[in-house]
């Protein structure tokens, strides 16, 4: 009765603890106490199992050392409470020290007790804990103690099962509360090592693991690669392996397999690991995944508990983890992703900057149609720092004609010293290539340079087997030389003399035609010349080959155009010519007959005076005017264009003859002597012989006016049979005709003399070009002027080709052509002041 | 000046002094010659003298020497006729190729007495 009463009391107050607000700590003291006091015994504890069940751990004490309190901890089954734990039943000991399961926890005062009893707590059939209570004297234990002390012990079970539901509750909501901060520091960030560090930090400090490693699996090559580490190394250099295969190591096995793994009892299980793997105690690997898909793995090794003492991993630190690496994986793809694009990016911006050079270099070439110039700014753009790049480059365009590569210009330092000198003042300028290019041609600080020498000396014939720069023309491509030496593509001739050691060459194309062929090297700076730089090359020579058919197209346009505007002005010219020549002609009727009235009747009067008479000197000075007038008005006519050639079979001699007839007293009178060079064979000539027969008398003329004090007169004639032509030649020595003259001498209305129209080799001129001859000049200073006349006189072969002849010349459409033609070259050709001129 | 007096040379030039001058100096060399200073006229004179030799001048007011040419060569073959013009060159070729000879007017004589014996020879 009393025992049920003092039971029921005991049961009312703990009752009343377990629903107190107190802590579970507090409670299980509160009960201790109360048990001690209630049940009279001296000592009392509770025992709870930890998570997981397999060890039990001193809670609440009364009458043991109170520093043992969490501090002593067996496995179920160990010691006499283990075995309550164990098999879930009361038990009372008589001797504690004489029961074999009895273990001793020195220090915890258990010593100083003979007996006791002790209960399990259970719950559901789960053994939460256990209740010991001891007594200093021996005491036997009741059943009704036992009863009790059950009793007690149920409970209190429904509260200590509350209590670690509670207990587990906080503690997942704290574990969640830790994943979310760190989820959303991973979150906050894209730097990727930054994201890696902190995977790994955190993991480490999150589990209580001593370190941790994040292997990323490399899909180009399939290995996983040490990407961070954290604790006990610090650097993947630490470490013998920073890359494994999969299957390899508990990393590779974990990242294949995609399922985590828990080593706890190392170094005996050791089977399949690493010897770097060997060295710890405890590993907890598990995979990263996104979608399905393994990225890598994250292994923490050696798990410490508060007390820096090693514990195993658990479940539920691989759970945490997992939860954990999942979060990270995402966020490490994200970041991959962001990185991936933020190269692609920077790629693009390097590819964008690439063609704005391009574009610059672009706008600097069309700035000019001026090939030398061109070429400049082309080499100019190869060896800028900010555009190709390159140290040195040769440009040589292709000479169709001769089927050789040319070399036309290099730009380069000639030393080291020069290079440096250059490159240190275009860096501190900080100069973009378009005032680079204008401050260039501004100064004209353009020596030319040896290398630029050197490099306009290159001839290549473009043909197989000829060197590298042949072959670029002909097969239609770049190459890249790495060693001159070695490569049986080079011919080292070429290049010999300019120092390359390695170099590249790019063909200039423009409408699928190679017109020529950059070289570039790096002798200074030794840099290689990669493919990227060969492809900028590549791009680049596109546009100067452009450039270049450009620059060629416009010059020949412009030469087209100046011949055009050169064709005008003679058109002009003629024009005027025509409209004087129409005019004379007109007038010239009105004066000829009245002249020839004059001079005729003259001459009549002349003939019938006396020599001795004194009026006879008048009548010959009538004569002689009047013949002077008609001269000039036949040159006026002669030069209008109405003179069109009558045709007619003739002897070249004969028309000498004739011509000198006319001058023959004038020469006597002037001492000069007259030479005839006639040679045989010369065939009849089909021309107008009055106009010809014109032409020797305005060559003779001029002679008797160049040798008025006397001299000598050779007049000759040969046939070329080989070129088909008649060869007249007249030669004086009259001392030659100036420079400053000479230039002058075909021009209309041009003359020394005091009197005459100036019209006189102007008309020969037009008269031997019409009938499709050549009049030259040569002139010896001092010495005399030789003209020399061919014409057109072919054998006779028969009437067709005679006939053919006289119908070509009388459309009078060959003749006008060939006089256009003819003073063109002669306009040109007379500027050099040379001392033989042809007049073709 | 008798090698040619059996010769009749008629003369057709508008400018009355030429026709003087050019009787003076052929009659002085014993051709018997006939004036005439209107073209229009110069056919009538042909037909009445038959000359052996008519010396033409192109250009003269309201006639032409080449339509006198084409029309004295058609009638009377035999007759020559020299082409004798102030202007340096013609455009109408086939009349001039009709022609025995062609020259161009000059106070100096010696080229028409040359042309004038060579047609005559």
């Amino acid at each position: 009765m009393e025992n049920s009463k003092i039971e029921f009391e005991i049961l009312r107050d703990i009752l009343k603890i377990s629903n107190s607000t107190l802590n579970l700590h507090e409670r299980l003291n509160q009960v201790v106490e109360e048990i001690v006091e209630k049940m009279h015994v001296d000592a009392c504890a509770i025992y709870l199992v930890k998570k997981g069940g397999e060890t039990l751990s001193l809670k609440g004490a009364v009458g043991l050392n109170p520093e043992m309190i969490n501090g002593i901890s067996l496995k179920v089954g160990e010691g006499i409470t283990g075995w309550v734990a164990a098999e879930k039943t009361p038990l009372a000991v008589l001797e504690i020290f004489k029961d074999p399961r009895m273990k001793n926890f020195p220090g915890s005062w258990e010593e100083k007790y003979r007996s006791m009893i002790s209960a399990p707590i259970l719950f559901l059939g789960k053994c939460l804990g256990v209740i010991n209570a001891w007594t200093i004297e021996e005491k036997a234990f009741t059943t009704d103690d036992l009863h009790l002390l059950s009793s007690i012990a149920d409970g209190m079970s429904g509260s200590i099962r509350n209590a670690q539901l509670y207990l587990d509750a906080t503690k997942q909501y704290e574990e969640l509360v830790s994943l979310y901060d760190i989820s959303k520091m991973l979150n906050s960030t894209l730097e990727l090592q930054e994201l890696i560090g902190m995977v790994t930090r955190k993991s480490t400090e999150f589990i209580g693991a001593s370190g941790c490693m994040l292997h990323i699996l490399d899909v180009k090559d399939n290995l996983l690669k040490v990407k961070s580490m954290y604790g006990l190394y610090k650097s993947p250099e630490e470490i013998s392996r920073t890359q494994l295969r999969l299957g390899e190591g508990v990393a590779g096995q974990v990242a294949i397999k995609a399922i985590p793994m828990m080593i706890n009892n190392l170094p005996e299980e050791s089977e399949h690991l690493l010897p770097m793997e060997k060295i710890f105690s405890s590993l907890l690997c598990i995979p990263m995944t996104v979608k399905d898909r393994v990225i890598g793995t994250l292994t923490l090794h050696d798990k410490k508990d508060a007390s820096g003492l090693l514990v195993p991993f658990d479940k539920d630190d691989m759970n945490l983890l997992m939860a954990l690496a999942s979060q990270g994986a995402l966020v490490l793809e994200n970041a991959w992703n962001y990185e991936r694009a933020e190269r692609l990016f920077q790629e693009n911006a390097q590819k964008a900057n690439d063609f704005a050079i391009l574009y610059e270099i672009s706008n600097a070439m069309n700035t000019t149609m001026n090939l030398d110039q061109l070429l400049k700014i082309i080499l100019k753009a190869v060896t800028f720092g900010g555009g190709l790049n390159f140290n040195r480059s040769i440009l040589l365009l292709v000479n169709e004609k001769t089927n050789t590569l040319q070399g036309m210009l290099g730009v380069g330092p000639d030393s080291g010293e020069d290079a440096f000198r250059i490159w240190t003042e275009i860096g501190s300028k900080k100069m973009s290539f378009k005032e680079w290019i204008a401050s260039v041609n501004a100064s004209g600080q353009e020596r030319t340079s040896r290398f630029d020498q050197l490099a306009k000396g290159i001839r290549v014939p473009i043909e197989y087997g000829k060197g590298v720069l042949a072959l670029t023309v002909l097969e239609k491509k770049g190459f890249n030389i790495r060693n001159i030496q070695e490569d049986p593509r080079v011919n080292p001739d070429v290049l010999k003399k300019l120092e390359f050691e390695s170099f590249a060459t790019v063909p200039l194309i423009s409408q699928d035609r190679v017109i020529g062929v950059i070289v570039v090297d790096n002798l200074y700076n030794k840099r290689e010349i990669t493919d990227k730089d060969l492809r900028r090359l590549e791009l680049f020579a596109s546009q100067a080959g452009l450039a270049i058919e450009n620059a060629k197209v416009y010059s020949d346009l412009e030469k087209a155009t100046r011949s055009i505007r050169e064709l005008q002005d003679r058109l002009i010219q003629s024009e005027k010519m025509a409209a004087l020549g129409e005019m004379a002609a007109s007038i010239a009727h009105e004066i000829r007959n009245p002249l020839v009235s004059i001079g005729g009747f003259a001459r009549r009067l002349d003939s019938k005076l006396d020599a001795s008479n004194p009026e006879k000197r008048y009548s010959r000075i009538i004569v002689k005017e009047v013949g002077r007038l008609e001269k000039v008005l036949q040159e006026v006519l002669a030069f209008s264009r109405s003179a069109e050639p009558l045709f007619s079979e003739c002897s070249v001699i004969t028309l000498l003859e004739e011509a000198l007839e006319v001058y023959e007293e004038s020469f006597s009178e002037c001492g000069i002597e007259v030479i005839r060079d006639f040679h045989e064979g010369v065939p009849n000539i089909h021309v107008d012989s009055n106009q010809i027969k014109q032409v020797f008398i305005n060559l003779f003329s001029n002679a008797q006016h160049a040798m008025s004090k006397g001299g000598r007169l050779t007049v000759g004639c040969e046939y070329k049979a080989v070129e088909g032509e008649a060869m007249i030649y007249v030669s004086d020595t009259g001392g030659g005709i100036s420079e400053d003259v000479i230039t002058n001498i075909f021009n209309p209305f041009f003359t020394t003399k005091h009197t005459g129209t100036g019209l006189g080799l102007a008309i020969s001129h037009r008269v031997v070009d019409m009938h499709g001859g050549d009049i030259l000049v040569k002139n010896e200073p001092g010495v005399g002027v030789t003209f020399t006349i061919s014409l057109p006189a072919r054998q006779k072969r028969g009437g067709i080709s005679e006939e053919m002849d006289l119908s070509a010349a009388r459309t009078g459409v060959k003749g006008k052509e060939v006089h256009y033609r003819g003073q063109g070259d002669f306009l040109n050709g007379m500027g050099k002041g040379e001392g033989s001129e042809s007049i073709p | 000046m008798a090698p040619n007096k059996d010769r009749s040379v008629l003369v057709v030039d508008d400018e009355e002094s030429i026709c003087l001058l050019y009787q003076a100096e052929l009659e002085d060399r014993g051709y018997t010659v006939q004036v005439q200073n209107d073209g229009t006229r110069a056919m009538e004179d042909v037909e009445r003298f038959h000359p052996d030799l008519v010396i033409l001048d192109i250009k003269m007011p309201g006639a032409d020497g080449f339509e006198i040419l084409n029309c004295l060569k058609k009638k009377f073959p035999d007759i020559c006729v020299i082409l004798n013009s102030a202007y340096g060159s013609f455009r109408n070729e086939a009349s001039l190729q009709m022609a025995d000879g062609y020259v161009i007017k000059s106070s100096d004589l010696t080229e028409l007495l040359k042309t004038i014996e060579k047609v005559l020879a």
